[in-house]
């Protein structure tokens, strides 16, 4: 069934259409959770709860097309709102051992750069490359214009290769 | 083509995306994020607090009295009070109340980050008050919600109290709502300077639920006319007796007072069941208008075991020249099926009346969830206890119990602090302060 058409179903509050709808989005929800809150058992409770939110507000998504990234918007607030909660720094430790070892230097390696930029330009720079949205779904979840996305990225992505340039990292050799 | 920074940043994607996904345990939180947003879901969530100190029975009605069109005609146009009579049409008492200008005007604001509170006016006697206050949202909009509403006199000290509010949530799409709030006295020293604080908490319109609790506090000092009120009462002394399927009802004295008429009845210490309250107790004048209960609001406070005093709307501004009081139908239970005992470890129910009301025990949060069986989907859910006993005989949370019930469903959930709160271990004890079995009889007693 089309995307479309089970946002409509569960707007009218079909119960299995709004689960068919969690489960399509519950891997990509949980790995951005993961990303935000860095361990696993926090990612799942997030999931619980954006799914409770969702549930109890689904009739406010106006256009259907836009309902992965309404959602995402719900995590992301649920995610920045449980971080501001904990007023502390929280190490990578549990994200890390679930990589693979190949990929541990890299995110680390990300996660150093990406954690000097500003918490605005930052969040635009995961979502659009470690998270993979289009800027046009950017502007949706954070609701903001498109112009404003692809200012902050290219603010971002500016600052990236100024850090990296320093490091010497760049690799063009 | 990406540029180095790109392809780095596309490394940690990949990272991410190698990261397994525990499919069964996001399945699980689906699955308990659908449940309770299912619990919540389409229900009217309304919560009371109540006092140990106070016994009292609270009947509280969703929503739906407010555009019920049963009282519309009793309402006449009363200029530049239509918003109060829209808030108090469901009771007689409090709306002849506002057509005989009763009612207090205040008009005192307080206002910050372009939120402005005002207190509009008060019904007020010597036995409770009721506030009519309004929300105005001038700049961006907000969804709003009360987190608290006090009121003390005007050095800040509290003043005893039995408070029901009942407040909706501030809809950010309408400019201007105005709520009403009662207070209720049970002594009649209450100062004539008195103070309003009210906190507020922004609602967020992704998850519907209150989580930004604003940094002000609205004060909103007032000062009502107690002269307006004093030697506004007729007390009538009854003490007829009355027998309905072996138990003996007195009726021993009505009070009438503008907001409400008092009903004190003695229930024999020798009958064989508890006796909570009447269904159908009524006031009939000469042309056969009838005064009935209460509807939202206190409807019962027990002066000792046996004496409780019921709250009828008023006539106060009729004056009839014939006036009785009738009953048909009581609520009660046999006396050792008064208390209701659960294990909340084993989530079992180890007694509970006999009728088999009570549903199921569920755990809800922190919070103990016993689901009741009520007998229509409309009317009062007439099911309320006292606060919590621990197997030791101590009190368990703050006495608070919320109710939550849907217009579609007959099952209505109580909910009580119990998780987390230091209770000790094993059994407990639920003392019924209210119940929907029935006993019926016929009672017409002439007052006047």
């Amino acid at each position: 069934m089309e995307l479309q058409e089970l946002v409509q179903k569960a707007k009218k509050g079909d119960e299995a259409a709004f689960y068919e709808l969690m489960q399509l989005h519950k891997v990509r929800l949980y790995r951005t959770a993961l990303s935000y809150l860095k361990n696993s058992e926090d990612a799942v409770e997030a999931l619980q709860e954006v799914t409770y939110r969702a549930f109890r507000s689904i009739r406010k998504v106006k256009d259907p097309q836009y309902f992965t990234t309404w959602l995402t918007r719900i995590l992301i607030n649920y995610c920045n709102d449980e971080l501001k909660k904990r007023k502390r720094i929280l190490v990578s430790d549990d994200l890390i051992s679930l990589m693979g070892a190949e990929h541990q230097t890299s995110w680390l390696e990300v996660e150093e750069v990406i954690g000097k930029l500003d918490a605005k330009t930052r969040q635009v720079i995961e979502l659009k490359y470690v998270h993979d949205f289009k800027i046009k779904e950017i502007a949706e979840i954070l609701e903001c214009p498109e112009g404003t996305v692809k200012t902050w990225l290219n603010k971002g992505l500016k600052e990236l290769r100024g850090q990296l340039e320093d490091k010497g990292g760049l690799g063009y050799a | 083509m990406l540029n180095a920074e790109e392809k780095k940043l596309s490394k940690a994607q990949a990272a991410l995306e190698n990261i397994e996904v525990p499919e069964l345990r996001l399945d699980e939180a689906i699955a308990a994020g659908i449940s309770k947003g299912k619990r919540k879901r389409k229900k009217n969530l309304l919560y009371m607090r109540t006092f140990a100190s106070a016994a009292i029975l609270i009947f509280a009605f969703t929503a739906m009295l407010r555009t019920s069109e049963t009282f519309a005609s009793y309402v006449t146009l009363v200029p530049g009070m239509e918003k109060i009579v829209e808030l108090v049409r469901f009771d007689k008492g409090l709306t002849a109340a506002v057509e005989n200008d009763f009612a207090q005007k205040i008009g005192v604001s307080d206002e910050h980050d372009g939120i402005k509170v005002t207190l509009d006016s008060v019904i007020v006697d010597e036995q409770m008050m009721v506030l009519f206050y309004k929300l105005e949202s001038s700049g961006a909009k907000k969804d709003l919600t009360i987190e608290k509403f006090l009121l003390t006199d005007s050095e800040g000290q509290n003043i005893e109290e039995t408070v029901f509010s009942y407040y909706d949530s501030f809809d950010a799409h309408n400019q201007e709502q105005m709520f009403s709030a009662t207070y209720e006295f049970y002594n009649d020293n209450l100062p004539e300077d008195l103070e309003l604080s009210i906190e507020l908490a922004e609602g967020r319109i992704d998850d519907s639920e209150p989580s930004n609790k604003l940094n002000h506090t609205w004060v909103l000092p007032f000062s009502i006319d107690k002269d307006a009120f004093k030697d506004k009462k007729e007390i009538y002394e009854v003490n007829e007796t009355v027998e309905f399927e072996g138990q003996k009802i007195t009726v021993e004295k009505v009070s009438i007072y503008p907001t409400r008429i008092g009903i004190t009845a003695r229930f024999d210490k020798e009958n064989t069941r508890h006796i909570f309250g009447f269904n159908d107790l009524r006031i009939v004048d000469e042309t056969g208008e009838e005064w009935a209960a209460i509807n939202n609001g206190t409807v019962a406070s027990h002066k000792d075991d046996s004496t409780k005093e019921f709250f009828l709307q008023s006539n106060y501004f009729k004056k009839p020249k014939e006036l009785y009081l009738r009953f048909n139908s009581l609520r009660a239970v046999d006396k050792n099926e008064v208390e209701i005992i659960v294990d909340p470890e084993k989530m079992k129910v180890l007694k509970a009346p006999s009728d088999g009301r009570l549903l199921k025990i569920d755990r809800e949060e922190n919070l103990l969830m016993l689901t009741f069986q009520r007998d229509s989907k409309e009317g009062h859910t007439n099911i309320s206890f006292e606060q919590a006993v621990d197997s030791n005989g101590d009190e368990i949370g703050d006495g608070s119990a919320s109710f939550r019930w849907s217009r579609d469903e007959l099952p209505v959930d109580i909910l009580i602090p119990y998780f987390g709160e230091g209770a000790a271990p094993g059994p407990i004890t639920l003392k019924l302060n209210d119940y929907p079995a029935t006993i019926k009889g016929e009672a017409n007693i002439r007052l006047k």
